[in-house]
């Protein structure tokens, strides 16, 4: 199965997006700060990471940085989750190594939709 | 009554006021975890019911089913649906709306609307603007005028998410009312009414009233009226208001419409207002138009700091040829010649030296110390009396505050705030020395506070240590010639500013010769292009909601609110990962866990008494946000005083009073900033000398303001309460120490005197602990654990044998120390970095010596001034 790390210090958002990947038939562990994502991916590689952006700890876009120096994690799939969506921001996203990027508020549906396209974009 | 019944009368009073606190403590705490256990018992299956539907599943039952849970349940997951509810769009969004419209949400929140509490109005209109209930429109716009400012904000915010274009008029409005409504605020929510408010917008761009055609030309910018450029052209050509003009430079660089360019370049000319060619320098790069990297490397070098920084950012911005002639023209301006202004100091004049105390015989002793006590008995026990009190007045207006602002945190906004682009950019100044071991986890926990626009001004103070190296490696760092303005006076030289090239992080480095913590924040002051200044030390643990909860007060009141301090927690005992606390615990060794508790008496409830009252006189330099054109106006930081962060508020105070300004000066009591307490004795005394040296110096430097009519509550209220309680505290709580086992063993006063002076001075002083620990309990309750609750209380008790002693004593010195020292030898000891300040100017060798080499921790300790 499809195993996804799902990574938000919000707790709401963390179990919404937890719960629809389970919906959507993947495998998902919760982590609720940026250096618990960044040992539970090294350690456990997913099949893709749903990083919050503003997270204790570390950031996601820190743990996102993290990753791709990593050999054993650098072509780790990326999403990143955040409450910002200024042009500067999504830059920083992307400059950090993130294969999408989704704004909150975000829609749970499009969530998977994109987490679907970013698998299949890894598969080809 | 006789001094005996008096005392047992006040004995037994105060036994049973300490019980019945305990008692509050532990009950207060009981009921709330088992209520929370309830909630959560309750909770679990609702929220799974909550995130199902939100989740998507189109399952008519499970909404059913959440419409028709008993009030209790739903009240227990209703928080989680609000989020939920600001968190997510699509049809999740309306299946919510629709369960929160069965329940009657907005049928109840209508019939609020008018309710006397205003918190239940505001409560009412963030429903209605949750739910994007149209029909509210009315009665909301009828709020944007409440007489409470938050109902105000919250009406125009709650316009702004229904989103019906007809609040445009409304809202702008507000702008130019008596009842006035932040400009940030109002710009949001108009940004989200879409370009449906184009029109409106568009006739706001005539209105006689500036700061409505400024917002205008923002919000035109903002939701990208393309259509609009023209107008807004013409009104950065021609506008008679600065800030119209600067909006509409703004404005054209989000609408990127190459017509903009020629204006654009127009107000890029020198003899423009600074403001308007730094915002235009900037537009360019957002419209990336490569024809204006000549025009934007022209200006490279360019005097004004804001204006060169910005030109190479926008060169940055427009992809290879902007980065290849920003290069090329870096590398030949080479290092600029840094205006830093070296002033003569004026050498203080030895004072003589003090009289020795007069020797005396045992028999003199004692006729000396009952002659004494028959004329201070008295006196010293009001003396105790009074200041204890003045703590629980204190404590009580502290408690009062903290209701008000938890009453309001559900409706605070924060969120709106950080994704809104039109909030106060903050500068973040950190001040480094010797920091090699921290400084990259500290910038880095910096660079990602929740903020929506900021920056971080390391300012390297001549370390010995690897401390640029560092921040050199990690973030890509190159040297740009900038030209620092000479905003704020500094004397150790700048010799480099440093921006990462690669990395995007708004990150400045600016290293200088050694001057000491006071020169490198004012160097920092200079550097800073940002209308917020925060002061942060560089080793200070940062909540990431901290900018946002300290610059609140900034953007609910922008044009009172000047200066506005965070409250500083002990970090000792607590997990920090990466720069950030993430579990909170009381420390392990009992000298800190005494500190926990003084913290929290003397800073959070102490200081936000004096902010509920308006008469804050400290703000810590650990952690605190300025307006950075008053910093500037008042020269910075003060060179040669020792509690410069105190002594800024004091002088911010002064001159604002004189000038007759409408200001506000704000603690935040929400935790945002941890420092490690000292742990050692050492330590902790050279801390507190040189703390209260600071307030000497300080009531001393600004003594003519004590008890002046003209500085209104300050100088009659909180100096004199200053002299009286801070600066007198601790002499007469060594009097009191000294003179009263004395006076019992010559026989002056009698036992039942002794234990009402035990009473008074340390019986009450602990029940103040016990009900500052109980407001902690029932506000912030940051300390979970029983056994950190047990700890807590005993270290109120023990705090009374010992601590309080031995700080006394070490006040005392300080304060023998400034009227001693005066200013000559700290003007000599800070050319040696501002760890070594307190040792003695011989063993502190030039760099390198001996003085630096300990802890970061310790090092710290020293510079920090609070009090």
């Amino acid at each position: 199965m499809t195993a996804i790390l799902v990574a938000d210090d919000d707790v709401d958002i963390r179990d919404l997006v937890a719960f629809k990947l389970e919906q959507a038939g993947y495998d998902v562990v919760a982590v609720d700060n940026g250096l618990a994502a960044l040992t539970e991916a090294t350690q456990n590689p997913p099949d893709l990471v749903v990083l919050d952006v503003m997270m204790p700890g570390m950031s996601g876009i820190d743990v996102c940085r993290q990753l791709r120096q990593d050999a054993g994690t650098k072509a780790l799939p990326i999403i990143l989750l955040t409450a910002r969506a200024q042009e500067g921001d999504v830059e920083v996203g992307f400059g950090a190594g993130a294969d999408d990027y989704i704004v909150k508020p975000f829609s749970p549906r499009e969530l998977v939709s994109r987490v679907e396209a970013v698998l299949a974009r890894m598969r080809t | 009554m006789t001094l005996a019944g008096a005392a047992v009368v006040a004995l037994a009073v105060l036994l049973v006021a300490a019980l019945v606190f305990g008692g509050l403590i532990v009950g207060g705490r009981a009921v709330r975890r088992a209520r929370e256990a309830r909630r959560a018992k309750l909770a679990t299956p609702a929220r799974r019911l909550l995130l199902a539907i939100t989740a998507g599943d189109d399952d008519p039952e499970q909404v059913e089913a959440l419409v028709r849970l008993p009030d209790e349940v739903w009240h227990a997951v209703e928080p989680n649906a609000i989020a939920l509810l600001g968190k997510v769009r699509g049809e999740a969004h309306t299946t919510l709306v629709d369960v929160f419209e069965r329940r009657g949400a907005a049928w109840r929140a209508r019939s609020q609307l008018r309710r006397r509490d205003p918190v239940a109005r505001a409560q009412a209109a963030e429903v209605l603007g949750n739910l994007g209930r149209r029909d509210a429109l009315l009665p909301l716009c009828d709020l944007l005028g409440d007489p409470d400012p938050d109902v105000r904000v919250v009406a125009a915010r709650s316009l702004g998410r229904i989103g019906d274009a007809g609040a445009t008029q409304p809202l702008l409005a507000t702008l130019a009312s008596r009842r006035m409504v932040p400009q940030q605020v109002v710009a949001t929510a108009l940004t989200r009414l879409g370009t449906a408010a184009q029109n409106a917008l568009l006739a706001g761009l005539d209105d006689p009233r500036a700061p409505i055609r400024a917002t205008a030309a923002e919000v035109l910018g903002l939701i990208g009226a393309t259509g609009a450029t023209v107008r807004v052209e013409s009104a950065l050509r021609a506008d008679p208001s600065i800030d119209v003009r600067v909006s509409a430079a703004r404005t054209l660089g989000r609408l990127g419409t190459r017509t903009a360019l020629a204006p654009l370049l127009h107000s890029l000319g020198p003899d423009r207002p600074v403001a308007l060619r730094a915002e235009a320098a900037k537009a360019l790069g957002e419209l990336g138009a490569v024809t204006a990297a000549a025009a934007l490397t022209g200006l490279l070098s360019d005097v004004e700091y804001v204006v060169a920084h910005n030109a190479a950012r926008s060169l940055l911005r427009l992809g290879g040829a902007g980065r290849a002639a920003l290069a090329a023209a870096e590398h030949r301006a080479g290092r600029p010649s840094c205006p830093a202004r070296r002033r003569a100091r004026p050498g203080g004049s030895g004072r003589g030296r003090a009289r020795r105390p007069p020797q005396a015989t045992r028999a003199m002793i004692a006729d000396w110390v009952r002659q004494v006590l028959t004329v201070t008995d008295v006196c010293i026990l009001t003396y105790f009396l009074l200041i204890n009190s003045s703590y629980l007045v204190l404590i009580v207006l502290a408690s009062a505050e903290f209701v008000h602002h938890m009453r309001r945190v559900p409706f605070a906004g924060h969120e709106e705030t950080y994704r809104s682009p039109l909030t106060q950019p903050v500068s973040v100044l950190v001040p480094a020395y010797n920091e090699s071991a921290g400084i990259v986890h500290s910038v880095q926990a910096m660079l990602a506070l929740r903020y929506p626009v900021f920056e971080v001004i390391v300012v390297d103070d001549g370390s010995t240590d690897d401390t640029f190296e560092r921040l050199r490696e990690e973030f890509g760092l190159v040297e740009v010639p900038r030209v620092v303005p000479d905003a704020t006076p500094t004397r150790g030289r700048i010799q480099s500013v440093h921006v990462p090239r690669e990395r995007p992080d708004p990150l400045v480095v600016v290293r200088k010769q050694n001057g000491g913590k006071t020169d490198a924040v004012n160097t920092g002051i200079n550097v800073a292009q940002y209308p917020l200044v925060c002061m942060v030390d560089a080793d200070s643990v940062l909540d990431p909601q901290a900018l946002l909860s300290v610059a609140k007060p900034f953007a609910d009141d922008p044009l009172r609110t000047v200066a506005s301090g965070g409250v500083i927690r002990v970090a000792n005992g607590c997990t920090v990962v990466a720069g950030r606390i993430v579990d909170v615990r009381m420390p392990r060794g009992w000298l800190p866990r005494v500190q926990v508790v003084e913290y929290l008496r003397a800073f959070l409830l102490g200081r936000t008494g004096w902010s509920r009252i308006g008469g804050l006189l400290i703000i810590s330099g650990a952690f605190g946000i300025f307006r950075r054109d008053l910093l500037v106006e008042v020269g910075g930081l003060d060179h040669d005083c020792i509690g410069e962060d105190a002594e800024l508020v004091v002088r911010l105070h002064r001159h604002l009073r004189r000038q007759r300004r409408d200001y506000r000066i704000v603690f935040v009591a929400e935790p945002v900033s941890w420092s490690e307490a000292p742990s050692s004795l050492k330590v902790l005394g050279k801390q507190r000398r040189r703390w209260h040296r600071g307030i000497t110096e300080i009531l001393g430097k600004h003594r003519s303001m004590i008890l002046n009519l003209r500085y209104g509550r300050i100088g009659l209220v909180a100096m004199p309460y200053f002299v009286l309680f801070e600066l007198l505290a601790p002499i007469v709580e060594l009097a009191g120490v000294v003179l009263v086992p004395l006076g019992l063993y010559v026989g002056a006063i009698d036992a039942t005197f002794a234990l009402v002076f035990v009473g008074v001075a340390y019986g009450y002083a602990l029940l103040i602990n016990l009900i500052a620990l109980t407001v902690e309990e029932y506000s912030f309750h940051r300390y979970h654990r029983w056994t950190d609750l047990i700890a807590s209380v005993l270290a109120s008790i023990l705090e009374n044998f010992g601590y309080r002693q031995l700080t006394a004593l070490w006040r005392t010195m300080g304060m023998w120390a400034a009227i001693r020292g005066g200013k000559h030898e700290w003007g000599q000891m800070t050319r040696t970095g501002f760890q070594t300040v307190l040792t003695p100017p011989a063993s502190a060798a030039g760099p390198g010596g001996s003085g630096r080499d300990r802890a970061p921790v310790t090092a710290a300790e020293d510079a920090r001034v609070e009090s």
